[in-house]
């Protein structure tokens, strides 16, 4: 499992990168990316929202309250352009710091 | 044999969303959709073979403590503009008004006859509001990062502060222009005491990080994100 700190620094760029595919909702969010990483990335369901209410507020993100199909009211969340903006600037940082990690340890990039 | 009621999701729901809504951290929107997404967890939970009794405490446990919830969210809506902008005009216009009955004070003794070399006391006074607004930012800014309990504190009791540190100082002033100190009137320093200032504006400082100090030394354990140690 990765440590908090690395959850902690990537949770905006996990965010708006899963956003990028299509809007989606808080629970959703979580279950994706704990599926997707097999378990190394673990948020504590509740602490997401304040995230994403942070996000909002920057205008990363926006959000609608919308019906799901169970009937009860859901709040759906996607990207604005100021997000798309920070998601290049975050990729790019991203992939720097891997690009210099990958040659100190002479290994090859994993692309899977 | 023992005659057990059967669990009722929807009333279990409305209590834990009655007992979070009484939370002064989150509005009725953040409530729904921790509520929201409590549904969604408890129906996994469900399909995964849980009963729905047992569903709805795991999902409950899953969104974490409640205590660190609040503070998380309060951060947030600290950390909105907007919010910070009208606490520090608010707070301002509290600086404000208490250095200007410091002045309506100074006003009633100049037409008793004291000197307007009172101007030279007064004129410091006048950056009261300044400092209160400087309080308040620092406080706004303690309450985003670190401890929102200590800073809305600090954020009411600093200008409190300020305007009756303000009050003492004219007062004092004012006496002595007037004849020494032997004269000194003692119905403005009891009042300044009693009403405005240092009881209402430093003794809840004083009282307030005592009480906080250990949160506020733990604030940077309390993260958004689980710990893996």
């Amino acid at each position: 499992m990765l440590s908090r700190e690395l959850v902690a620094a990537s949770t905006t760029t996990l965010v708006l990168s899963i956003l990028t595919e299509g809007e989606d909702y808080g629970y959703s969010l979580i279950q994706r990316v704990k599926e997707m990483s097999g378990g190394e990335v673990q948020w504590s369901e509740g602490m997401l929202y304040p995230v994403l209410h942070w996000m909002e507020n920057k205008e990363l993100i926006e959000s609608e309250w919308r019906e799901a199909e169970s009937g009860h009211r859901r709040k759906y969340y996607r990207l604005c352009a100021k997000g798309r903006k920070a998601l290049h600037m975050e990729k790019e940082q991203w992939l720097a710091v891997h690009k210099l990690l990958t040659q100190l340890w002479k290994t090859e990039p994993r692309l899977t | 044999m023992e005659n057990r009621t059967p669990f009722d999701l929807n009333e279990a729901i409305r209590r834990w969303q009655q007992n979070l809504g009484a939370s002064p951290a989150l509005n009725a929107d953040n409530v729904e959709e921790l509520v929201s997404h409590l549904r969604a967890s408890v129906q996994r939970l469900q399909a995964d073979g849980l009963s729905v009794e047992e569903a709805f405490l795991a999902a409950t446990r899953r969104l974490g403590e409640r205590a660190a919830m609040e503070r998380e969210f309060a951060k947030v809506r600290m950390s909105n503009s907007g919010t910070r902008f009208t606490l520090c005009l608010v707070w301002l216009a509290v600086g404000i008004g208490l250095a200007l009955s410091g002045y309506f004070y100074y006003a009633l003794s100049l037409r008793r006859g004291a000197s307007e070399l009172l101007l030279l006391i007064i004129l410091p006074s006048l950056l009261i509001p300044g400092l209160a607004a400087y309080i308040t930012s620092l406080a706004c800014r303690l309450a985003g990062r670190r401890s929102w309990h200590l800073g809305w504190h600090f954020a009411l009791s600093g200008p409190l502060a300020a305007g009756g540190l303000a009050g003492c100082v004219l007062w004092l002033g004012v006496s002595l222009q007037s004849g020494g100190w032997g004269k000194i009137d003692p119905m403005p320093i009891f009042l300044w005491i009693c009403v405005p200032g240092p009881v209402f504006g430093v003794l809840p400082a004083v009282l307030v990080v005592w009480h906080y100090r250990k949160k506020l030394r733990d604030a940077g354990q309390v993260g958004i994100f689980k710990s893996t140690a």
